[in-house]
């Protein structure tokens, strides 16, 4: 955007005089290409330099008008439903009276265009100057090991929580970075009530609409959905397996359970101690499934289905239980038990 | 029947040492593991919860470690039998596979503490220490007299 | 050893096996051991650690106890917490235990011998259960016979000890050994106490300070307790009315009648039902607070817990904390909906 203005600025001006200075120029270009998404060339190696087992954030220049007139907010997510590879949550706004942009760039329903229109839009979104000059965006890439380690918690944690709490930080870190909210238009495959509920407690000031199929409904929610599923799509192509795993052209179908490539992949990538690469939401139950026949066997603490182990001292105990000869069964002494202390008998 | 450690001082001075992880999941298997790709890869220190706290995953399930030292007057030993016994009666060898000073211990999802079994479980050390502690002959006809001189009064 | 271990998993290549032949890798499991340094074969030390079977008493069967040269005998003792297993450089090992030596006066196993044996009548170590060579390695090879006369009355007859058990001096000594323990349990402020709280091994303040009168009770008690497992059952009860230890079930009728007239009282001031439950959440709160999160000692960055980390062991509070939570989360969708294409 900026940058790439001046880029250009810098060029029509060039002279001879000024090529080492380009060449420095360049150099830092380069340097500092993965960390701006710029374009949708951009965006493959921005999420590559990324750590993949953890969640990133991005957030796109805010434009001078934003930060002055009243904006709307879309939030919509992509790959949600997957067994495999990041979910993304992504915001887009503008000022109220932008809404003709986001017509031009043709943000419709986003489940009806295709990948290739999709990039076309995004690139656009970053590019033309009629975009970048009034709409901004903000993606969060959750890694599937965090919605993993967030579903197995001690406590659990549901995808619901994980993905509200996604949201509202995206549309904070919008407020923080000086966009004026007015609207927030939310997508949501839940129910509606529960989540606007929690949205406006948090941001009591913004008109907030939470519906199911916004995308299609507004275009700011699809210009969202937009740039989550793009940013999806681009993670699992440039997913570098931390692993030692390489699968030819990332070629992992589209994650969805009933994927015949997905189901390969996950078939044929189990390992029998850790169970598969961290690409794979553990949490799913098509992965505990496949695991369940192929690897070892793993138990966890079970917090939820476990009895409280000690609740004081049971009368019971005062008891002396006996074993099938009539011998009176010793019970071990309470510091050693609790202690989880015993004599080896065998070895 | 008797097992036997199968190393002298010098078997003991001269074994390597080994990188050992305490996990917190029962695991129904024994054998190789591609331990370091699949985790050692993912170790990441978290700072949120205190210095040398570390945090991993074992199939999605998040893990709180930290590196802890053999408790202090213990040396750690891995020992591996080679042959299975013949008989419950028959005589055992364990070979040393190798030492360690230091560990990686685990929990799901609770950050390393005090309250944990196993640092709990390690007082059970000096508890045998003072139980083990003999008595001095004057302090055993002290306490004798003294019961004596209890059971006299009460009736 | 599981089944599993032959379906998916790689081959182990053991080193020696491979030199070897073909040897059964399947037995070939790895055990995790805290030895204690003292114990350990030094520089120039030929001889080997052993791992021997000795009757223990309070086991009332045999169990193993680790040797060295005949001088040392320890208790080898092993921490096994339900869920866990090691990685020891790139393999697995399902026996997630630790097995640890443990210091031990073997005279605590000679009691049980010489209460059986040399009750009525002095004899002579070598005389004592020949037809058990288990018994007759401890006695004659393993203990130092000196320390035996603590716990019997000693003749000598030229070279030979006779060897006659006196329950008095015994229980003296055994109550000294007790005392030496409660020290110790002091020193590391062990919670002694019978309510749910010292599962988790921590004390809340408020809990410290009901129980303070009676800690000194509950102290004697867990050390008579930890004495008694090395001893016959009959003569841990000896013990038990030579220190003068009240009963348990007493002191836990008692604390439980305490409370419930706390909580009518706390009921009363509130008046009705929905007071009292409400003082119960109250309760379950402080419990959750109390339990795990609070080190008794070091700093406290150690004992931070993840925010949303349940406290290590679970009480009823957490159950009826999560119910809560999940009574808060009622009305959102289940996980499985979101499985479906949208």
């Amino acid at each position: 955007m900026s940058d790439n203005e001046d880029m250009e600025i810098k060029q029509e001006n060039e002279t001879i005089e000024d090529i080492d200075e380009k060449e420095d120029k360049l150099e830092e270009e380069d340097i500092t290409e993965t960390n701006k998404i710029t374009s949708l060339k951009t965006l493959g190696p921005f999420i590559a330099s990324k750590e993949n087992s953890k969640n990133t954030v991005y957030l796109s220049d805010v434009p001078a008008v934003c930060k002055d007139k009243p904006c709307m907010l879309g939030v919509d997510e992509a790959g949600r439903g997957p067994v495999l590879g990041p979910m993304v949550y992504g915001i887009a706004y503008c000022p109220l009276e932008s809404k003709k942009a986001l017509e031009d760039l043709g943000c419709a329903d986003s489940k009806q265009l295709t990948e290739e229109k999709r990039d076309i839009i995004f690139n656009d979104i970053n590019t033309k100057d009629y975009a970048t000059s009034c709409i901004g965006w903000a993606v969060e890439i959750i890694s599937p090991n965090t919605i993993s380690t967030s579903m197995y918690r001690r406590s659990k944690c549901s995808l619901n929580e994980v993905s509200m709490d996604s949201a509202m930080g995206l549309i904070q870190q919008a407020i923080d970075a000086g966009v004026n909210i007015s609207e927030v238009y939310v997508d949501t495959v839940g129910p509606p009530e529960k989540y606007q509920e929690k949205l406006l407690k948090r941001f009591p000031t913004f008109k907030i609409t939470v519906a199911k199929k916004a995308d299609s409904t507004y275009p700011i929610v699809s210009a969202a959905s937009i740039c989550a599923k793009v940013t999806r799509d681009h993670a699992l192509k440039v997913w570098n397996f931390p692993e030692g795993l390489v699968i030819k052209d990332n070629a992992f179908g589209s994650g969805y359970p009933g994927d015949p490539v997905t189901k390969r992949f996950l078939a044929e990538h189990i390992d029998v101690v850790f169970g598969f690469p961290r690409l794979v939401r553990f949490s799913w139950s098509t992965a505990e499934n496949a695991l369940a026949d192929k690897a070892f066997d793993m138990e966890f603490d079970e917090p939820d289905t476990e009895k409280p182990k000690y609740a004081g001292t049971k009368l019971t105990k005062f008891f002396k239980g006996t074993t099938k000869s009539g011998e009176v069964i010793r019970e071990e002494c309470r510091f050693f038990k609790q202690r989880h202390l015993a004599n080896v008998i065998d070895f | 029947m008797s097992i036997t450690l199968d190393f002298n001082g010098k078997n003991l001075a001269k074994s390597k040492t080994l990188d050992l992880h305490y996990l917190p999941a029962k695991i129904d298997g024994d054998g190789e593991a591609n331990v370091e790709q699949y985790f050692n890869n993912y170790t990441r220190e978290a700072t949120d919860y205190g210095s040398g706290v570390f945090t991993n995953a074992l199939r999605g399930y998040p893990l709180m470690g930290q590196r802890l030292k053999v408790p202090e007057g213990f040396k750690g030993l891995v020992l591996q039998e080679t042959e299975k016994p013949l008989s419950e009666s028959s005589d055992r060898q364990l070979r040393l596979t190798g030492v360690f000073e230091e560990f990686t211990y685990w929990n799901y999802d609770k950050v390393p503490s005090n309250g944990d079994a196993y640092r709990q479980a390690l007082i059970m050390s000096d508890v045998a220490q003072a139980l083990a502690q003999p008595i001095n002959e004057q302090d055993l006809e002290a306490e004798i007299a003294r019961n004596k001189e209890n059971t006299k009064t009460s009736p | 050893m599981s089944k599993k271990t032959t379906r998916g998993s790689k081959p182990k290549p053991d080193p020696d096996a491979e030199a070897a032949g073909k040897k059964s890798t399947a037995t070939a499991l790895k055990k995790v051991l805290f030895v204690a340094e003292k114990a350990l074969p030094q520089d120039k030390d030929e001889q080997k650690l052993r791992l021997e079977r000795f009757f223990h008493p309070g086991q009332n069967k045999e169990a193993l106890f680790m040797t060295h040269d005949n001088v040392q005998i320890m208790e080898l003792l092993e921490y096994a917490e339900p869920r866990r297993s090691w990685l020891v450089n790139s393999e697995v090992c399902s026996n997630g235990k630790i097995y640890m030596t443990a210091p031990l006066d073997p005279t605590l196993l000679a009691v049980h011998h010489l209460r059986k044996h040399c009750g009525q009548r002095a004899m002579s170590l070598d005389n004592i259960a020949v037809d058990e060579p288990s018994t007759s390695r401890l006695l004659n090879e393993i203990i130092n016979p000196d320390s035996l006369k603590c716990v019997a009355d000693v003749k000598k007859s030229g070279d030979l000890s006779f060897y006659k058990f006196n329950q008095e001096r015994t229980l003296a000594w055994l109550a000294l050994k007790t005392r030496q323990v409660v020290g110790v349990l002091k020193e590391k402020n062990v919670h002694c106490g019978h309510s749910a709280q010292s599962q988790n091994f921590v004390r809340s303040e408020k809990l410290a300070a009901e129980t303070a009168s009676t800690n000194e009770m509950d102290y004697t008690r867990m050390a008579c307790d930890i004495v008694g497992r090395y001893l016959d059952s009959d003569l841990h009860e000896k013990l038990t009315s030579y220190l003068h230890i009240t009963s348990e079930i007493q002191a836990i009728v008692e604390e439980k009648a305490a409370s419930q007239k706390r909580k009518s009282k706390a009921g009363q001031e509130g008046g009705g039902e929905t007071k009292k439950i409400k003082l119960n959440d109250n309760d379950a709160s402080a419990k959750l607070k109390s339990s795990g999160l609070v080190d008794s000692d070091t700093d406290h960055n150690t004992s931070i817990t993840s925010p949303t980390a349940a406290p290590p062991l679970k009480e009823r509070s957490l159950t009826a904390k999560e119910k809560a939570l999940a009574k808060g989360a009622k009305g959102t969708k289940s996980i499985a909906s979101f499985f479906k294409v949208k």
